[in-house]
């Protein structure tokens, strides 16, 4: 048997992101996967090795999650970057003179979430594996404060983290 | 007690730092600490306390050094100060032959080794770090 798509209705929103597993009862290898507005006629069959299906499906769910945590930090990256140019700008009029002391004060106590990066304690060790893997395909080497205030996390938890995947 | 290696850190009431180059980065909103300046320093770093925190217990990391004229030395370090108010740095003389960066805190202060000095990597019993400790 092959592995290719044996029937497929161009209607089908291929977009739509929910969809059904639905295992054959019959105990075979074949799998029938649906989409959420399909019907009887359009549906995409395929086969899998039984023991290779919950591995494979399982790592796509994985995949799933890391990407979304992905773009949750490089959207925060951004945003820190964004704030980081702010405060440049703020303190090149401080530098300027073209604000007092007191101006640039009441400026960031007023916006914090102009010119102030949150920091905040990461949660799972999956994130740091998500953080190198951004920092590495930037290709540059960054130090701990720098990693630290770009993706706001603390650095004593992305020292514990670390530690938590070294094993010590 | 002097610290050298990457990682080590200090809290305190009051602290001396003394580089060839201060950063200031940005302002950062830290749980239980609040707004505090980043600074980084880079060739040359260290910071040394001058006044004990009261009480004297950690408030960002649980193995920082506490005691009073504990310091950390390195090649690049990072520093937080609880105010957003700008440092004044002014430029002393620090060796015989080459003048520093100096500046002193009044605020809450944490400071932290980025980049230990290049020539460490040779020490032959090398202190064994508490500060990756996962349990806390």
């Amino acid at each position: 048997m092959s592995n290719e798509i044996v029937n497929i209705d161009e209607s089908i929103n291929i977009s739509n992101p929910s969809y059904d597993y639905n295992a054959n009862e019959s105990g075979s290898t074949f799998y029938k996967i649906k989409f959420s507005d399909a019907d009887d006629k359009n549906f995409i069959e395929f086969q899998l090795p039984k023991d290779q299906f919950g591995d494979i499906f399982k790592r796509a769910i994985i995949d799933n999650e890391t990407n979304a945590i992905r773009e949750i930090y490089s959207i925060t990256a951004i945003r820190n970057l964004l704030k980081k140019n702010n405060f440049l700008q703020l303190n090149l009029d401080l530098s300027n003179q073209l604000l007092n002391e007191e101006e640039f004060n009441n400026e960031i106590e007023n916006k914090p979430g102009k010119y102030v990066i949150e920091m905040r304690e990461i949660e799972n060790p999956q994130d740091l594996f998500v953080i190198s893997d951004i920092v590495n395909k930037v290709g540059q080497q960054f130090t701990i404060d720098e990693v630290s205030e770009l993706f706001s996390v603390d650095t004593n938890s992305l020292n514990k983290g670390l530690n938590q995947i070294i094993g010590k | 007690m002097v610290l050298v290696e990457a990682g080590s850190s200090i809290e305190c009431l009051s602290a001396e730092i003394h580089a060839r180059k201060f950063i200031p980065k940005i302002v950062v909103n830290i749980p239980k600490i609040g707004r505090c300046y980043k600074y980084s320093c880079d060739r040359n770093s260290d910071a040394v306390i001058m006044q004990e925190l009261n009480p004297k217990k950690a408030l960002y990391n649980n193995n920082s050094a506490l005691n009073i004229k504990d310091s950390i030395e390195g090649e690049g370090i990072f520093f937080l100060v609880n105010t957003i108010r700008r440092l004044f740095i002014c430029v002393s003389p620090y060796t015989g032959r080459h003048k520093s960066q100096y500046t002193s805190t009044t605020d809450y202060t944490y400071a932290e080794i980025t980049k230990p000095f290049p020539n460490l990597g040779n020490l032959i019993n090398p202190r064994n770090i508490p500060l990756l400790d996962i349990k806390q």
